[in-house]
């Protein structure tokens, strides 16, 4: 006869042999991945769902992976990629592209020029037109399997039109992706491309598996595999990495949120982890409520660039990012190498003499951060003990998102912590969508002003390179003399990796995992 | 008892209807639009205004909210608990995907708890003021204070980076289940003793339990025949109310460790205002919160025969 006890330990040790039944009858076939040199597995810890299975569009790294575009956007250059050529038209209303022949999808398909109409018709009828320049769309016309054109609506041609085919959402993809197959508003199931990776599985919110393409016609990719593991949390991700349950982690792709925490990468590097580096034309700022008193006066907003010291910002950071002493960008940037503009130097004392000037002795200021950026509360903090010398006292609310979203559209704050570009392929957008208050992003943009917006509208849109070079010089002088944003620091992405994880590649503002492998 | 628990089961559908407008009203009242919420999420920028407009159209989103609410109930009254709007799949189909996980987790953090929290309560209680009491309290102090990211932080750089028995994350056999049991079962484990030990005690001061010793029974024949029963009412109580702060609890600790169960799914959906899915979950946790607190009151009567429900 068992006593009362001992039948509550058996019970106890029933309930956790249950457990570990539960816990292996749940489906899962997958894996165990990690370093593994004869195999060439790798495994990389990234801090969202690669979103392979969308309703809508996928994931920016599966795009990157398994997706091709008409052209790439690189170094200030547009390339060929699917497109080999391309004629521009009736001053840009119409451009043709010539498609490469002989290209197949993973599936086998031969990718021709009805796919490319798919995959705009799909963006138009989802309506997504941010970055893509899609609305600029009129219509799209199969010349023949091999030569596409795409006319565009009246007002709306233009170079960043152009540029936009580099867009992640401009991927090509066969409409065999989606289901129902072929329908433009159809659900994505499994992304099929020309790029070098096909996806071989895919777990929500837990892993997704690549293999390579046997039909990629480029650089055979050296890996046999490589899983990628959906972890939310930031520190979580670091530890993975230094456990060795993950090979290398990776940034968001587009950058600005679920990074690995700047202030890690150097504790990372001391424990010999190796630190890939990639600089963007992202810059972070401050944006004025500049429709409001007392932002609306230059004077003003000059102070505030003048307050703050960017070397500061750069080491809250440990120097990991750069700080923006050199104009908008910091590299990467349309022509910013040759526009020369010099930012305002910290200097405390002619932010105050500027304040004074402008009738100010004390300024009170709302400083609204979104909360779930840790990154943001600890800049907008420094932000606040800056601009106290100069005498601007600012208040630091941090706010969740939807009641950020809310005192934002109300224009009930004084100053915001924001981003200005992204990643390369995205330039041109970026800038007309944060400084153009015709553009259908701008909405809550960074900064306007006519006369900076008539040179930003020729900046995009010309076709003429030296044109387009005059322009943007123009529009990078006007905005810092107008001191329309104060230029914080130049944000990068970064990769840490084992040091058994070779090959490790960036082209353009994205890692290429073609070229990796296992040492 | 029949009737008591139809009673209490006929009490469910005030309780869940009052639990449904209570989040109904929250999520309305909490700041931000819904539609430009999930559309900024979506699309990874600010939606344009014909972008939010044609998204509401699609949603059912424009109309009053009383009518948006009865909407909703009447289709939850016909076992349809909607579409999410981020993955657009069935809510109960997402639901039920992700209740394993968090199932099997929060089976293991209570068995760990129970396990650990109640032969140390006792032996806390009857070798009261003795070093063992002092450490265990002491523990169980710290168990309490600790929030459960940091630990599960700190079991991960321990187990995982430093001893490399355990991996750091994520969603597979028996060894990914110990540390996120662990992080969530130790708040639990430490409040579970100090209220067996201080209810242990009460009951060892009774006047029955001198007249058990009286009779001459052993120490662990008191203990265990006579107070442990009694003792245990509180405590069980305590473990019925865990089940609603490891829900809350299962939240971060399934963001850290990377767990796919329900309550990370949760967090997600009210980051991005995913109503349906808010609303549906909801409602089913406090569904499940109810069973379990009817479980508890039954549990009363095998404790302690005099409770009788009529």
């Amino acid at each position: 006869m068992l006593t009362k006890g001992k039948k509550i330990g058996i019970m106890l040790v029933c309930v956790i042999f249950l457990c570990s039944i539960m816990v292996g009858c749940i489906e899962r076939k997958e894996q165990e991945g990690v370093t593994s040199a004869s195999s060439q597995i790798l495994t990389i810890g990234y801090g969202r769902d690669t979103n392979v299975e969308s309703p809508k569009m996928m994931g920016f790294m599966p795009e990157m992976m398994v997706l091709e575009r008409l052209i790439e956007y690189r170094d200030g250059k547009i390339l060929p990629e699917l497109a080999s050529s391309w004629d521009i038209k009736d001053n840009g209303r119409t451009i043709i592209f010539h498609l490469r022949s002989g290209i197949k999808f993973s599936d086998g398909q031969p990718f021709t020029a009805d796919d490319v109409k798919f995959t705009f018709e799909r963006l138009k009828a989802l309506k997504y037109y941010h970055w893509t320049e899609a609305d600029r769309i009129d219509s799209i016309e199969v010349i023949d399997p091999h030569t596409i054109a795409f006319h565009y609506k009246e007002g709306k041609e233009g170079y960043i039109a152009l540029t936009a085919f580099g867009e992640y959402h401009c991927s090509i993809m066969s409409p065999a992706s989606v289901e129902p197959k072929g329908d433009v508003k159809g659900k994505i199931v499994n992304p099929i491309g020309t790029g070098p990776w096909k996806v071989a599985e895919y777990v929500k919110d837990q892993y997704t598996i690549f293999v390579p393409n046997e039909l990629y016609r480029g650089e055979k990719p050296k890996l046999d595999k490589i899983i990628v593991k959906d972890i939310p949390d930031a520190e979580t991700r670091v530890l993975a990495l230094r456990s060795g349950d993950v090979d290398m982690i990776v940034d968001y792709y587009h950058g600005g949120s679920r990074y690995t925490p700047r202030n890690s990468l150097e504790p990372l590097k001391s424990a010999g982890f190796n630190v890939f580096k990639c600089e963007m034309p992202m810059t972070t700022v401050i944006v004025f409520n500049y429709h409001k008193k007392p932002w609306d006066d230059v004077r003003v907003r000059k102070a505030v660039n003048y307050a703050i010291d960017k070397e500061g910002v750069s080491a809250l950071f440990d120097n990991w990012v750069a700080p923006a002493k050199h104009g908008l960008y910091g590299v990467k940037g349309p022509y910013i190498k040759e526009s020369n503009v010099e930012e305002y130097p910290y200097d405390v004392n002619i932010a105050r003499n500027l304040l004074e000037e402008a009738g100010y002795k004390e300024l009170e200021a709302d400083l609204i951060l979104k909360g779930e950026n840790p990154d943001e509360v600890k800049l907008g903090e420094f932000i606040q003990a800056q601009l106290k010398k100069a005498g601007i006292n600012v208040k630091l609310d941090v706010l969740e998102g939807g009641a950020y979203n809310e005192r934002r559209n109300k224009g009930d704050y004084d100053l915001r912590i924001y981003y200005i570009g992204g990643p390369e392929r995205r330039s041109y957008t970026r800038t007309d969508g944060r400084f153009n208050p015709d553009a259908p992003e701008f909405k809550y943009g960074a900064y306007d002003d006519p006369e900076l917006t008539r040179v930003l509208k020729i900046a995009v849109s010309s076709f003429n390179d030296s044109e387009r070079r005059k322009a943007f010089k123009e529009f990078y002088q006007l905005l810092h003399d107008k001191a329309g944003v104060v230029p914080l620091y130049y944000d990068a992405v970064f990769i840490v990796a084992n040091k058994k994880v070779r090959g490790v590649k960036y082209v353009s503002s994205e890692p290429r995992f073609t070229g990796v492998w296992i040492e | 008892m029949k009737r008591y628990i139809a009673k209490r089961l006929l009490l469910l559908i005030p309780i869940m209807l009052g639990a449904s407008m209570l989040s109904y009203s929250i999520l309305y009242l909490a700041p931000g639009d819904p539609a430009e919420l999930m559309l900024e999420r979506q699309l990874q920028g600010v939606p344009t205004q014909e972008q939010i407009e044609a998204f509401k159209e699609e949603h059912g989103l424009n109309a009053p909210i009383p009518i948006q609410f009865a909407n909703w109930l009447y289709r939850i009254l016909h076992g349809d608990f909607g579409i999410s709007l981020r993955t657009e799949k069935p809510v109960l189909t997402e639901y039920l995907n992700r209740f394993p996980a968090s199932l099997v987790l929060f089976l293991m953090s209570q068995t760990l708890s129970i396990a650990i929290a109640i032969p140390l309560g006792i032996i806390s209680a009857v070798k009261h003021n003795s070093e063992i009491d002092h450490l265990s309290r002491f523990v169980a102090m710290i168990g309490v204070s600790v929030p459960n990211f940091w630990l599960g932080l700190l079991l991960i750089l321990f187990f995982a980076v430093y001893l490399g028995w355990l991996p750091a994350f994520g969603y597979g056999g028996f060894a990914h289940l110990i540390l996120p049991a662990l992080a969530l079962g130790v708040s639990g484990c430490a409040s579970i003793m100090r209220l067996m030990r201080a209810s242990l005690l009460d009951v060892l001061n009774q006047d029955y339990i001198r007249t058990a010793r009286a009779k001459g029974l052993c120490e662990r024949a008191i203990i265990v025949k006579h107070a442990l029963k009694n003792a245990l009412i509180p405590v069980v109580t305590v473990i019925g109310l865990h089940i609603g702060h490891l829900i809350s609890g299962m939240v971060i600790i399934e963001t850290i460790f990377a767990w796919p169960g329900v309550g990370r799914f949760l967090v997600e959906s009210i980051h991005a205002r995913d109503f349906p899915v808010i609303q549906g979950f909801v409602l089913l946790i406090a569904m499940i919160f109810v069973f379990s607190n009817l479980i508890v009151d039954i549990s009363y009567t095998y404790l302690d025969p005099r409770i009788r429900y009529e």
